[in-house]
């Protein structure tokens, strides 16, 4: 509660200034027949001189110094939190997008190779490997005699248009299939 | 010298493009700080009447500034914005740490520099001074504060203060005539 005059409160906006002309006026008026609010208005303006003294009173330097140091070193802190955050990101939109594509994108189909066949025959061939309908429907020819001089199997290698489809004759000299 | 230096730090050509952008940043950064350093620690320490809170508050206000650089590049008024943020800053900081009863505080009034020519009955009036200040209820305080000591117009410390003017005026007037009351009986001459 406060204490003395009601118009205290409207002296002490007055003694700061604020108080339209009307308002101020009033207050003066009154001011004349208060003496209390005289003395009132006069110990607040001094009260209010020492506040705004206060307004150019230096703070240690030291202080600015140590909030700065916070400061920026929270700064930095929170950068790199979020540079982790944002590369954290984008590793997993690369991920989605890697996974996506393996996805969508079909399969390459594997290619065919030749089958690989040999120029000459081993001689422990025993029993060539005939595919009996290539070889009434594809042309014989000989692709390769190795002569023999002395009694060692001769064998002859019948290539037919079907690469898969090749014909081993292992014979003697006299043109026999030896026992 | 050491902005000299940290001048020379940003524009040694080993560095990579980003690593100089963001010391660019920071430069720039730091510079805001600086250029309103003053403003926020004196408008904090005055309402939350001690240092260590005021360092609290004032490094809480500059992080808001940062996570906001984009919006306030655009505001008119930076000052408005970083009073008001100071002013609600110390009203979260008193929720979550109430603060001691102020009397008991006589002893551990805001360090500031001693003024040398001050003589004996001003350093008591501005004693006095600091302890009703202490008295007032936040708002109140936070009210006075901003218009008496920081030199704010009634409108700004409503804004400030996300009130009305004719709620800030009837605050710095309750305030006023408590401060008065307070260095009266302080210096034992009552009317």
């Amino acid at each position: 509660m406060i204490a003395g005059c009601p118009w205290r409160e409207r002296v002490a906006l007055y003694a700061g200034g604020d108080l339209d002309s009307d308002e101020a006026r009033a207050a003066e008026l009154h001011l004349e027949v208060c003496e209390a609010c005289r003395a009132f208005a006069q110990g607040l303006r001094a009260d209010l001189a020492g506040l705004r003294a206060e307004r150019e009173r230096p703070i240690d330097p030291a202080h600015f110094v140590r909030l700065r140091a916070r400061v920026m070193e929270r700064v930095r802190g929170e950068r790199g939190r979020l540079a982790w955050r944002r590369a954290g990101w984008m590793a997993t939109a690369a991920l989605a997008a890697t996974i996506l594509l393996l996805l969508v994108v079909p399969k390459p189909r594997p290619i065919a190779t030749q089958p690989r066949v040999a120029r000459e025959a081993p001689v422990e061939y025993a029993h060539p490997v005939v595919h009996q309908a290539a070889v009434r429907r594809s042309r014989r020819r000989v692709h390769h005699v190795r002569q023999s001089l002395t009694s060692q199997p001769i064998v002859v290698k019948l290539v037919t248009d079907d690469p898969n489809v090749v014909i081993y004759w292992i014979t003697d000299n006299k043109g026999e299939t030896p026992q | 010298m050491a902005l000299l230096a940290a001048t020379a730090a940003i524009d040694d050509p080993r560095r990579d493009a980003g690593e100089t952008a963001r010391a660019r940043d920071e430069a720039a950064f730091e510079g805001l700080v600086r250029q309103y350093e003053r403003l926020v620690l004196s408008t904090a320490l005055r309402i939350a009447c001690n240092m260590d809170d005021a360092q609290d508050i004032s490094q809480e206000v500059f992080l808001r500034l940062y996570r906001n650089l984009d919006k306030v590049r655009r505001m008119e008024n930076l000052t408005g914005w970083l009073y008001r943020v100071t002013v609600n800053a110390c009203f979260d900081l008193r929720r979550r740490r109430p603060a001691s009863a102020p009397v008991e505080l006589a002893n551990d009034l805001p360090s500031t520099e001693s003024d040398p020519q001050q003589t004996a009955a001003e350093a008591e009036r501005r004693r006095a001074l600091e302890l009703s200040l202490r008295l007032l209820p936040e708002k109140e305080r936070a009210a006075l504060v901003l218009r008496d000591l920081q030199g704010l117009s009634t409108e700004e410390v409503a804004e400030a203060l996300g009130s009305s003017a004719a709620t800030v005026r009837s605050q710095i007037s309750k305030a006023r005539v408590k401060v008065r009351a307070f260095v009266e009986s302080y210096f034992g001459r009552r009317r």
